[in-house]
């Protein structure tokens, strides 16, 4: 019942915050929406016993996303104040409602076999399954490889010549 | 309760995708693949809490999605600055450089 309750509130307060970041005049109130729907996305992965993934949302996206979109906002002043639509607003609204549309359609008319009761999980769960026998470890590495190519990546992009 | 997660997921998605392809501002559009980015990782989650019998495989692959969408953030603002830069606007109509 009260999984319930916070589903509908936090759902509802992230779809109107996600409005928000799509339709917001100003572009640095579209990022703070955006933060807003971040945190109400950490919310819902609660309800859902994902406590660990709500934590890490809140520390790598409002922590670290959101902040470098706001300095990107911050370092590009003047004309970057502005939130326009393209020409093509009218045909993409069709295109997504319908894309939107089928998607629900098919979410609803799917009988999901769900389990009989959900299984408890917490955290250790998720590191069972990230560092246990045959785990997610090796993936560990390429992300860590990732992330050391996006940073020499930036560092030559922004150099300077 | 699963399809209450998957619909609200398929609206994020939506209102992403509509962001993404109807605004003309560069950092617009990288929120709005954000926010698509999230609708994915809520479904992911839900399915991992309503489906399957490995209960957390959906929540370690949702790790992985930030660690990308991380990435993916910090190199597309570079990119943003860097045509700040140069071309004064990030108004990416009018970046057309490239455009035949």
């Amino acid at each position: 019942m009260s999984q319930a309750i916070a589903f509908w509130v936090f759902a509802l307060l992230l779809v109107v915050s996600a409005l928000g970041v799509v339709f917001m005049k100003n572009v640095f109130h579209s990022a703070l929406a955006l933060i807003a729907a971040l945190l109400m996305m950490a919310g819902l992965f609660i309800t859902l016993n994902a406590e660990f993934l709500a934590m890490a949302q809140i520390i790598i996206y409002v922590g670290a996303i959101a902040v470098i979109i706001l300095l990107a906002i911050m370092l590009t002043p003047g004309l970057s104040s502005a939130n326009r639509p393209n020409r093509l607003v009218l045909p993409m609204l069709l295109l997504c409602a319908v894309f939107g549309g089928v998607l629900v359609i098919s979410f609803t008319r799917t009988a999901w076999q769900s389990l009989p009761a959900p299984t408890s999980m917490d955290t250790s769960t998720l590191a069972v399954e990230m560092f246990g026998e045959n785990g997610f470890y090796p993936v560990l590495g390429i992300a860590g490889l990732l992330i050391l190519a996006t940073i020499v990546g930036v560092i030559a992009i922004l150099r300077g010549k | 309760m699963l399809g209450h997660y998957l619909i609200l997921s398929a609206i994020l998605f939506s209102i992403g995708l509509f962001g993404a392809l109807s605004r003309r501002n560069g950092v617009v559009i990288l929120m709005s693949i954000e926010l698509m980015l999230n609708a994915a990782n809520l479904a992911l989650v839900s399915f991992s809490k309503y489906l399957v019998s490995q209960p957390v495989s959906g929540q370690a692959f949702v790790l992985f999605i930030l660690v990308v969408a991380a990435a993916e953030v910090t190199v597309a603002l570079a990119i943003v600055m860097e045509i700040y830069r140069s071309h004064q606007t990030i108004d990416v109509t009018n970046v057309d450089l490239m455009k035949w």
